[in-house]
């Protein structure tokens, strides 16, 4: 039903708007992305996490995605994809979710598997086994649906090049 | 040169693609760094428009209904120096002037800057960077960019004092060039240290402000005038908070090896960087040891005496503990008062032997001012030995006869 209804709403738009992006249909998912930054404490071996509006080359960057299921119905086969930004790359074994299957992709999201059974392909058709630095995607399929009202949290951190 | 080639492709690539360059020392200052996800969900079995992230979160379906999470790239202020003959010495010679140490300077930050300079004379006893120890401060000392890059310090050419608009990655050599003291001697040793400053790009032929401090509160030692005096270079301190629309100046420079602008300890993140290079002053040493001996006299048919009309020769030992030939070298001796110049007496290249020449060793010399290297001209004897001279490490000799007036 609601299917259609946004099907529908798509065409109305379509000639009436000239964005489909204006139109904020409220969704039963809210995805939040957060970055953020080590910094250290003055005096202090610790460090804190602040939010992070800028770094330098080399600096690690720490993202949180908060998935929550703002409806009243339960929502399965939540996918969370993300593709790695330009200029920066995985770090490797730094993500951290809960009942959900993290896969990565080294062609563009095409395809997507564990690190270390990924093959890429060089310039000159050589294959070899992907490294961090060749993850273009990252994604997380959740296990288990989620209830209503009930939020996940994904982190992964990249690093600047 | 086949770097440089590979470098003017790659940005050729990024030109086509539209994007901005990615440097060996980090994405290009300046960059907006964009990251967004992605939510496939179902609801009661049925699959529903995915949602994208924001960074405040975002629940409208649809493409283009999130947003970026972005953040900006810094500037990252870094430099290497790098002494060209690392670990050698240079060799020079005493009075030499416009002696030359070689530097390469690169650009490990990720923008372009401009980089200005410092010969620091290091102080007596400093090791390393070459085998011997400094015991002197060479003269004149200045500092000049390779103009013309060619890799070679061209006097009158070269002259440009800070390497402008420096791209990152880019490197640029650079000259210390002082004099040596016509008064040092085989084996003395200057180390001089060239301290590079990072400073604002400033535009091509303008030297940009010096950034003496970043926004993470470290700050750069000052630079310090030819007389001596502490310089407080007009600089950008920027110590502004954490913030999203203007590019902030961050020091990388890691290392904490050679000195500063001031001459102490280098620091790691004070936008300096050093490296250190020794001149070593190669020459000869000659010690001229002269000593004489009664040969005959009048009376006695052994054990001559020194008396009136005894024949005396000298021996005039040239000893060479240096390091290089001397060449060519002349010996220059008046007769003695009360003495008399034995005729066509002189000999050159004569055997030492326990200290002492050999007598009827070496070569006759003949008394005129002629093809021979002996002459004797107003009183007093000239031997030559033209080149090669006294090689390094060895002995040679000259004797003459007097006769006791």
């Amino acid at each position: 039903m609601r299917n259609k209804l946004i099907a529908t709403m798509l065409l109305a738009s379509a000639s009436l708007l000239p964005t489909f992006a204006n139109a904020q249909e409220k969704s039963a998912i809210e995805i939040k992305n957060e970055a953020f930054k080590e910094v250290s404490v003055p005096n202090s071996t610790t460090k804190k996490l602040v939010p992070a509006s800028s770094a330098a080359p080399g600096e690690p960057l720490l993202y949180v995605l908060t998935v929550r299921n703002i409806s009243d119905k339960p929502v399965s086969n939540v996918v969370v994809g993300n593709p790695v930004p330009q200029y920066t790359e995985y770090k490797l074994d730094s993500q951290t979710s809960s009942n959900a299957k993290f896969e990565v992709s080294v062609d563009q999201g095409k395809t997507f598997g564990s690190l270390g059974t990924l093959q890429k392909t060089a310039v000159n058709g050589s294959k070899s086994i992907a490294q961090a630095k060749d993850v273009t995607n990252l994604r997380w399929t959740l296990s288990t649906a989620l209830k209503p009202k009930e939020e996940t949290k994904i982190t992964y951190r990249l690093q600047l090049n | 040169m086949k770097t440089t080639t590979k470098i003017a492709a790659m940005f050729a690539a990024f030109a086509v693609g539209g994007l901005a360059p990615a440097y060996a020392a980090g994405t290009a200052a300046g960059t907006t760094i964009s990251n967004k996800a992605t939510v496939n969900y179902s609801v009661g079995g049925v699959a529903q428009t995915p949602v994208e992230s924001s960074p405040t979160g975002n629940n409208a379906a649809g493409a283009g209904s999130g947003a970026n999470t972005n953040f900006l790239v810094d500037r990252k202020l870094a430099l290497t120096v790098t002494e060209q003959d690392a670990g050698t010495t240079v060799n020079v010679s005493p009075g030499q002037s416009a002696t030359v140490l070689k530097f390469t300077v690169t650009n490990t930050g990720n923008d372009t800057q401009d980089v200005l300079f410092q010969a620091i004379q290091r102080a007596n006893g400093t090791t390393g960077s070459g085998t011997a120890t400094d015991n002197f401060n060479s003269t004149n000392t200045r500092v000049f960019v390779d103009s013309n890059n060619n890799g070679t310090y061209d006097s009158g050419t070269d002259t440009a004092l800070f390497a402008d608009e420096l791209a990152a990655d880019g490197s640029k050599t650079v000259f210390i060039v002082s004099d040596i003291p016509l008064t040092q001697i085989d084996g003395d040793a200057a180390k001089l240290s060239l301290v590079a400053q990072v400073a604002a790009g400033g535009g091509a032929g303008a030297q940009g402000l010096v950034i003496n401090a970043d926004t993470n509160g470290h700050t750069s030692p000052a630079m310090i005038a030819s007389n001596g005096a502490t310089v407080t270079l007009p600089g950008i301190a920027t110590t502004s908070a954490e913030n999203a629309t203007t590019v902030q100046n961050v020091f990388a420079d890691l290392s904490t090896s050679g000195v500063n602008s001031t001459g102490t300890a280098d620091t790691a993140s004070n936008g300096q960087a050093s490296d250190t290079g020794t001149l070593l002053v190669i020459s000869a040493k000659l010690t001229v040891t002269k000593t004489s001996k009664v040969v005959s006299d009048p009376i006695n048919s052994s054990n001559p005496k020194a008396i009136p009309g005894a024949v005396v020769e000298y021996c005039i030992i040239l000893q060479n503990t240096g390091t290089q030939a001397a060449s060519p070298v002349s010996i220059n001796d008046s007769i003695p008062a009360n003495t008399t110049y034995v005729p066509s007496s002189m000999r050159g290249g004569v055997t030492v032997a326990g200290g002492v020449c050999t007598s009827g060793t070496g070569t006759a010399l003949s008394d005129p001012s002629d093809g021979d290297n002996g002459s004797f001209v107003s009183s007093a004897v000239n031997i030559n030995f033209p080149s090669p001279g006294v090689a390094a490490g060895t002995t040679t000799a000259a004797s003459f006869q007097v006769t006791i007036n």
